[in-house]
């Protein structure tokens, strides 16, 4: 399960004496400004990454350029486009893995990557097919319909992983607020993340219940003392910056 | 130093904009603002194109076997769309947030590099452009004035609390433009050099001394490391650019620092707009 991967993900590695509080992923979500960092140059690659491939796009659909061959823009534009996408691609990984349960369950990112994955399968088929026939459209000002309709698909489906993207800060779509809505309940697999949290209260209780009655046979017993230090203070939680508040 | 400091004056009108009918629109509908600033971001992305494609023209690179003319020509009007499109959605964004904006260093370094941005992309880079590099003499004032301008706010930014890490983005700008454009000597030493600073950073700022131990020292070994990093890829990338063994051919000196320099104030716009949010506590 997904879900267990990456609940151990956010838990278990960097983690001393089993406190999920300080696992890397919580060191990193804590971090004085590596956590702001990573997220604000997740951003701002967008400028050269989506930027570029704007223009690449609007080439390919006959809107700018239409006297500069595709070739020139695809050997000079292109190569830009690839470097971003590698930056976003680390920076989104490293993010993912600071909350991995955060995004797995949130109907957004989930939006996000089915639209990442479908820009990407555009990409080859675009290759696969369209590219082949290069020198027959490359200085046409208007290319052939079925390179536009790769371009249009481009533009949709990268301009909705931007808005999905965006959307992922938004509260009022967590698994707790989405009982409501049975379909991005389901969608974003919110019985697993659900139960867990149901769990963790329900053990809580009981460690409160067994530590009350460890007090009480202290009372009546001094010699029953607990085997067990008395559980911890759950850790208090890491000043997380707020990722939805920025301008 | 933000604009509660320097107009006081205007807090009753800051004010009646948050309690103004925009916010109740906004606070209704949960969704909206996030919806707003999607298409901020969208913006941001197409304006990124633009500028990226036509100043690195300027700069002697990408897109050489076209005329700056030619590109300025095709670009333009989506840069106006794009620019359009951010002022409009950050108005309506700023509006419902406008108190905090009031007293945020990050939105006053923002509007300033911003209006140095707006100078150079419109008044400076247009023409420039169009005039196939040569510079004229009010484009070469209006330059002077955007840097003056944008220094200010870099120092502003590098020396306030809350943002100052958000100044990380531009050196980093910097290093990417001058590693993907930059002569094979240049890469390697400056990879070399980058290399070895990441490691001492690390290794200064989480092994030897750590931020839960000596917090005051670390944040002073963070800002000073960076301080150096940021002048050695300065140097390296003024060298590559502007330096005695750059191509005049391609793309005059001047005009390549134009390009240049206009990259890095819209950067900063946009960093100095992530941290508004990012930077925390009001300064």
């Amino acid at each position: 399960m997904l879900h267990d991967l990456f609940n151990w993900f956010q838990t278990v590695p960097g983690a001393t004496d089993g406190d999920p509080g300080t696992s890397w992923a919580a060191q990193l979500v804590g971090s004085l400004h590596l956590w702001a960092v990573l997220e604000a140059t997740h951003v701002l690659t967008l400028m050269l990454f989506a930027g570029t491939i704007i223009v690449v796009d609007l080439r390919m659909l006959g809107v700018i350029f239409r006297t500069v061959p595709y070739s020139t823009l695809n050997n000079k534009i292109l190569p830009l486009t690839v470097a971003g996408f590698g930056l976003l691609i680390l920076t989104g990984t490293i993010l993912f893995f600071a909350e991995p349960l955060k995004y797995y369950h949130s109907v957004w990112f989930r939006l996000k990557m089915i639209f990442l994955l479908l820009a990407a399968a555009n990409i080859f088929w675009f290759h696969q097919r369209t590219h082949k026939t290069i020198a027959e459209w490359d200085a046409q000002e208007s290319p052939p319909t079925g390179v536009r309709v790769a371009a249009a698909l481009s533009l949709a489906s990268w301009g909705l992983v931007i808005i999905f993207g965006r959307m992922i800060a938004l509260s009022s779509f967590n698994c707790e607020n989405l009982k409501a809505n049975p379909v991005a309940y389901a969608f974003a697999e919110c019985e697993s993340q659900m139960r867990e949290a149901i769990e963790a209260e329900e053990a809580y209780e009981e460690e409160e219940a067994a530590e009350g009655e460890a007090v009480e046979g202290e009372a009546t017993d001094d010699s029953a003392a607990p085997e067990d230090p008395p559980p911890e203070e759950p850790a208090e939680s890491a000043p997380t910056p707020a990722p939805g508040d920025g301008g | 130093m933000d604009f509660l400091d320097l107009f006081p004056g205007l807090q009753p009108w800051v004010k009646s904009l948050s309690e103004g009918g925009l916010i109740t629109l906004f606070q209704q509908a949960e969704w909206l603002f996030p919806v707003v600033e999607s298409f901020h971001l969208l913006a941001l992305a197409t304006l990124g194109g633009c500028v990226l494609v036509l100043n690195l023209r300027l700069m002697g690179v990408g897109m050489t076997s076209e005329s700056p003319a030619l590109i300025e020509k095709n670009l333009r009007p989506f840069l106006w769309v794009a620019i359009v499109v951010l002022i409009v959605s950050g108005l309506l964004m700023g509006t419902v947030v406008a108190q905090r904006l009031y007293s945020r260093p990050a939105f006053f370094i923002k509007m300033l590099s911003l209006a140095a941005a707006l100078f150079l992309s419109l008044g400076v880079v247009g023409s420039v452009a169009r005039n196939g590099g040569l510079i004229t003499q009010r484009a070469k004032i209006m330059a002077g004035v955007a840097l003056a301008i944008w220094l200010f706010a870099i120092s502003i930014f590098a020396t306030t609390y809350g943002p100052a890490p958000g100044t990380q983005h531009i050196v980093y700008a910097a290093w990417l433009i001058t590693m993907a454009f930059g002569s094979k000597s240049t890469r390697i030493i400056l990879g070399a050099i980058s290399a070895v600073w990441i490691v001492a950073h690390f290794l200064a700022t989480f092994i030897i001394w750590n931020p839960s131990d000596d917090y005051d020292l670390v944040m002073e070994i963070d800002r000073w490391s960076l301080r150096c990093f940021a002048l050695t890829v300065t140097g390296f990338m003024l060298w590559e650019f502007a330096g005695p063994k750059s191509d005049q051919s391609v793309s005059p000196k001047l005009t390549r620092l134009i390009g240049l320099l206009t990259i890095l104030v819209w950067v900063t716009v946009a960093a100095s707009g992530r941290w508004i949010g990012l930077g925390g506590g009001d300064g």
